[in-house]
């Protein structure tokens, strides 16, 4: 649904898939040299600043939001909230890949998922609207689970009476996502995702 | 001379590529789950996941159970975001764009790699 309304960003989201399967792939060295309540301490810190960041960016209550036309990987969409075309361009690409890169490496270590760091650093480092961002971050995820699901079936681990019911539930809640993030307005959506990022950041520091 | 492929055309591709895939995978895991309710769930999951040829010979030979079904869209899914992966490579290409056709390979092969590593190393 994103890929035809032109809310993703292919170029950028298949630049990302390499540093975030690069990171995956990687991941294993990480685990080595840093225990995992270490890790998961020093990412609820984080994440807690990326929360405040973009809350801050939220109560300005924009009615458009403020992009690039500077830099790279032009694209735009209609914003079905406000009717409005947005077209914005891409900054900071390698910051973005090394963010991504991270997010590969530690999203299996710390059981959260890498859309928690890609789209801050979609919107925040390279100026992207968060609807574009989300939508990238959305369409990489296949790709990203793809490999680690493989190994988990060749293992043996995958019981179908589970996974089933639970693809099912997920594809429904996607759907109606989609349909909802449409009609909402970016600074709204802004507000819901730091709110999300700050539970997480919580629920990590706790675990 | 202008090309026929846009970028718009790439992703009309990719999101019907996506949407078969799920919708495909998605209606295979209902047909198990629904088959496996009226026999009362008596099919229980095996201990070890079939092999895809298994999955293969299984389908080919008429022999699916409900169980079998679901494996059927598991794997579907999972194979859905390659098929993707190719179905970009193939859009840029015709696009003319050298760079994210080459972009896409690296992603195409990082993914084979690490399948083929997992499967057949561990």
């Amino acid at each position: 649904m994103n890929l035809e309304r032109h809310t993703v960003n292919m170029r950028l989201g298949m630049l990302l898939e390499i540093a975030t399967v690069l990171g995956a792939v990687l991941g294993g060295i990480t685990a080595n040299l840093l225990s995992g309540a270490v890790l998961k301490k020093l990412f609820a810190f984080l994440l807690l600043v990326v929360s405040i960041l973009m809350i801050r960016r939220a109560r300005q209550r924009r009615t458009s939001e403020h992009v690039h036309l500077d830099g790279a990987l032009p694209g735009s969409f209609i914003d079905d909230a406000t009717g409005a075309e947005v077209k914005y361009t891409v900054k900071r690409i390698p910051s973005v890949m090394g963010v991504g890169f991270v997010a590969g490496n530690v999203s299996g270590l710390l059981g959260v998922g890498g859309g928690i760091f890609k789209v801050p650093a979609m919107t925040m480092l390279s100026g992207m609207p968060i609807k574009a961002a989300t939508a990238t971050s959305n369409f990489m995820i296949g790709v990203t689970a793809a490999a680690s699901a493989f190994i988990y079936f060749a293992n043996g681990h995958m019981d179908p009476y589970i996974a089933s019911p639970a693809v099912l539930g997920v594809l429904t809640g996607s759907i109606v996502g989609v349909r909802l993030g449409r009609k909402i307005k970016s600074h709204v959506l802004t507000w819901i995702f730091a709110l999300v990022l700050l539970a997480i950041a919580v629920q990590l520091y706790l675990r | 001379m202008q090309t026929p492929v846009t970028d718009a055309t790439v992703e009309r591709w990719s999101s019907r590529v996506l949407r078969y895939g799920v919708w495909g995978s998605a209606s295979l895991m209902i047909i198990g789950l629904i088959l496996a309710a009226l026999d009362s769930f008596t099919h229980p999951a095996p201990e070890q996941n079939p092999s895809l040829g298994e999955l293969v010979h299984r389908v080919w030979s008429l022999t699916a159970d409900p169980i079998i079904l679901m494996y059927l869209g598991l794997v579907l899914l999972m194979f859905t975001p390659i098929i993707r992966v190719i179905t970009a490579i193939a859009g840029f290409a015709a696009e003319r764009d050298r760079r994210f056709a080459w972009v896409g390979g690296v992603v195409l092969l990082m993914l084979i790699g690490e399948i083929v590593y997992s499967v057949v190393v561990k």
